[in-house]
């Protein structure tokens, strides 16, 4: 076979997969759009994360506290679609200014003297923690309609802040998220590239890095 | 083709076969936030003075000049603290300093005769009370925003004082310090500032705040 030849051959093999990669989508495309006939349904996985307060209307939510305060939050996790899943929530505190239009993060305060306190929760697994961020995993798959315990009951500001801290902001994230509990170990670890450990009931027993 | 060729057509192919197929190497997730703002208060006290004394030849931020006293004089000198507007409630407390120049004849004995009669007259309507361990007069409610308090209305050298004080001067140093009221009370039967537990504040770090412009 000439040189030719043979990039003639490797081109049409080319072709050949990249035509069948095509087909596949299109025989989809097409079979999703058939009406009536389609007895195969997917699976949807949604989450909503809902807290007990009051919709927050504007930028800031809370105003003149002082050191000393405590902030009642009670956020939970609820499996809104159809899909049994794993709950993570990711919490994100830090010290700043609220401006008319953005945050702005102040990096030399000390995220320790907002304490999210998460403790003794029924439920949730304290998988990391640092001075601004905390992450926790619900052990329990959730089954469609079910919800998580409460991810933490409040805040509370340190008294020990100064008056560095004085007409400061807190800004306090939670960000919920889910991977359906069928092959759940797997999910975790291409979703978050966490290894997760798993009792024989499902219960979500550790969690690693 | 030999086995070369064959094996980079396998590999070209295989490549092709995975980009297509990695696109479906997923699981079903979901996301959602929730984002909330605090906003921190703060504490803001001014204190400033006052006179509709004729012997006042000074009076300036930084306090009020008398000339010509004489012992048993009783001179208008209103000190006032003032919880400005946007402050957090608070707890306000005051000090009194006594100085005389190097080389002043009035002595502490005269110096403490001072002292002892503006006690009794910050005290006398128990708007304050005075901690003789800290050398504090604790104002005995908690104040909020747009409130005035006066420390005392008139100074009145003592009549005992004698001719040593001829010619001489003495500085009254006034400093105004509070501390939030939110988890913090006073204490009365120790005259003083006590944590949410009720145990007293000690060693309590007041610190200089600058208010925003």
């Amino acid at each position: 076979m000439s040189i030719r030849k043979k990039y003639v051959a490797l081109a049409l093999a080319v072709m050949i997969v990249m035509i069948a990669a095509v087909g596949v989508t299109l025989a989809y495309t097409q079979f999703s759009g058939t009406p009536v006939n389609t007895q195969i349904s997917t699976q949807s996985l949604s989450i909503s994360l809902n807290t007990a307060e009051a919709p927050q209307t504007k930028s800031v939510a809370y105003e003149s506290l002082v050191p000393g305060a405590q902030l009642n939050q009670n956020f939970t996790i609820t499996n809104s679609a159809n899909t049994a899943l794993y709950a993570r929530a990711t919490i994100n505190k830090s010290w700043g200014t609220q401006g008319s239009v953005s945050y702005s993060k102040d990096f030399t305060a000390d995220g320790r003297l907002i304490t999210v306190n998460a403790d003794h929760l029924n439920g949730w697994i304290m998988a990391y923690e640092d001075s601004e961020q905390l992450i926790l995993y619900y052990s329990k798959p959730l089954a469609a309609g079910e919800s998580t315990t409460s991810i933490f009951s409040g805040i509370s500001l340190a008294r020990s802040a100064d008056n560095q801290y004085a007409d400061k902001n807190v800004e306090l994230s939670v960000t919920a998220d889910a991977v359906q509990s069928f092959d759940a170990a797997t999910a975790m670890r291409s979703a978050w590239g966490v290894t997760a450990a798993f009792a024989a009931d499902g219960t979500l027993t550790g969690v690693t890095e | 083709m030999n086995k070369r060729k064959l094996g980079a057509l396998i590999a070209t192919i295989a490549l092709i076969a995975a980009i297509a197929i990695g696109g479906t190497l997923a699981y079903f997730t979901d996301k959602d936030e929730n984002t909330n703002v605090v906003k921190m208060g703060h504490v803001d006290i001014t204190l400033t003075e006052t006179t509709d004394s004729g012997k006042a030849t000074t009076i300036g931020a930084k306090g009020i000049t008398f000339e010509n006293v004489l012992p048993g004089d009783t001179l208008s000198k209103v000190p006032t603290i003032t919880v400005e507007n946007g402050s957090a409630d608070c707890y306000v407390r005051a000090q009194l300093t006594f100085t005389t120049p190097d080389g002043s004849q009035i002595t502490q004995a005269d110096l403490n005769q001072l002292k002892a009669s503006l006690i009794a007259q910050i005290t006398e309507d128990g708007t304050w009370a005075y901690n003789e361990a800290d050398n504090y007069f604790y104002c005995t409610d908690a104040r909020v925003a747009g409130d005035t308090v006066d420390l005392f209305q008139s100074v009145t050298v003592p009549a005992a004082w004698q001719n040593n004080v001829a010619d001489q001067s003495f500085s009254i140093g006034i400093k105004a310090e509070a501390i939030q009221a939110s988890y913090i009370s006073y204490d009365a039967a120790n005259i003083t500032w006590a944590d949410a537990n009720g145990a007293a504040l000690t060693g309590v770090q007041i610190q200089e705040y600058a208010a925003k412009q």
